[in-house]
């Protein structure tokens, strides 16, 4: 089948009506109705923790207003950890079974994982600074967390190197293999080592959080995995896209290298 | 500074953050999704749409990266 673009440019308009793509008259986004949804009940879910967070919860007896920041900093940590967690799945599922699905799943959770490791550790200095007068010490938690971001922007450096797909995706999926035992070193440093950090709240021996505090924080923790949800379906589907264009790339230039030969 | 600062730079980092990230991919996908066919991004196909033949520039070279015009005699 030709095209009348091809049949009036020649190959050179051949290579270029690979793109006609664009005149697709489906919905031009990676939304869809349950995204939309999801997404709606996200937005609402933390109107609803600012609320909570900021003015509908008394002073912690101990923090007091600092209290406030513990509504979204281990919030943060933890969808960072669930981004880990997926990315080095997706790593361990990509090596196994060589799916283009599991290197994209790998690659998206990673960037989300980088994203909230850097709330992570900005909301833990900015709790730090008030509570122990510093913004950071060299403890074993917030060294760990240092070394678990570093892995993670040298993962996802690994990811923009050019050459073969595949042997990116299989290097990339080898330092994956890497982020689930750093979070585990993170989670557990306040255990193996005294540390200036606090161990988990909840599990803090006579710890009180009780009533509408523990509510909104574990309110909390619902609203962010609903974001890391929603977030991971679209980064996922943008990952896809850029898949798809590549290939549609590669397939513009055979297209174009055949229109060149059969003109001689 | 007093705690109030702290308190709201927090907040403002994670919000703001999160929904400056969320927008950058969601350009991104609007952006990507002008280049590629319906076909291939299936979330966004209806039952109507998946109906309706795709203009494309030549048939095959769209199934797959080595399909297509190669693979004929």
């Amino acid at each position: 089948m030709t095209t009348e673009l091809q049949a009036e440019s020649g190959p050179r308009g051949a290579a270029e009506s690979a793109h006609v793509p664009t005149i697709d008259p489906g919905p031009h986004s990676t939304s869809s109705p349950a995204t939309r949804a999801l997404g709606i009940a996200v937005l609402a879910g933390f109107a609803m923790l600012a609320y909570l967070g900021l003015a509908g919860t008394p002073e912690d007896r101990v923090q007091g207003e600092l209290v406030r920041l513990l509504y979204v900093h281990p919030q943060s940590a933890t969808v960072a950890y669930l981004g880990c967690f997926l990315a080095t799945t997706g790593s361990v599922m990509y090596l196994w079974k060589r799916s283009l699905w599991w290197d994209l799943v790998a690659h998206s959770t990673a960037e989300i994982g980088a994203v909230f490791t850097a709330f992570a550790l900005l909301t833990g200095m900015l709790w730090g600074r008030p509570s122990w007068g510093t913004y950071w010490v060299w403890d074993a938690r917030l060294t760990s967390t240092a070394m678990l971001m570093l892995l993670l922007l040298g993962y996802l450096a690994l990811r923009k190197l050019p050459g073969d797909p595949d042997v990116r995706a299989r290097q990339s999926a080898i330092v994956g293999l890497l982020l689930v035992p750093n979070v585990i070193l993170v989670r557990q440093s306040v255990t193996w080592w005294r540390t200036l950090h606090q161990a988990p709240t909840l599990s803090l021996p006579g710890a009180e959080i009780e009533g509408l505090l523990l509510f909104t924080m574990m309110f909390g923790f619902a609203v962010f995995s609903g974001l890391f949800l929603w977030l991971t379906i679209h980064r996922f589907r943008v990952a896809w896209l850029v898949r798809q264009v590549d290939e549609l790339a590669v397939n513009e230039a055979i297209t174009a290298r055949i229109a060149e030969g059969t003109s001689r | 500074m007093s705690n109030t600062f702290f308190i709201v730079a927090g907040w403002i980092t994670v919000l703001g953050g999160s929904a400056a990230y969320a927008t950058v991919v969601i350009l991104r996908g609007r952006a990507l999704s002008l280049r590629v066919p319906v076909d291939r991004r299936r979330w966004s196909s209806t039952p109507q749409q998946e109906s309706r033949p795709i203009a494309r520039p030549l048939d095959g070279p769209l199934d797959g990266p080595l399909d297509g015009p190669l693979s004929r005699p």
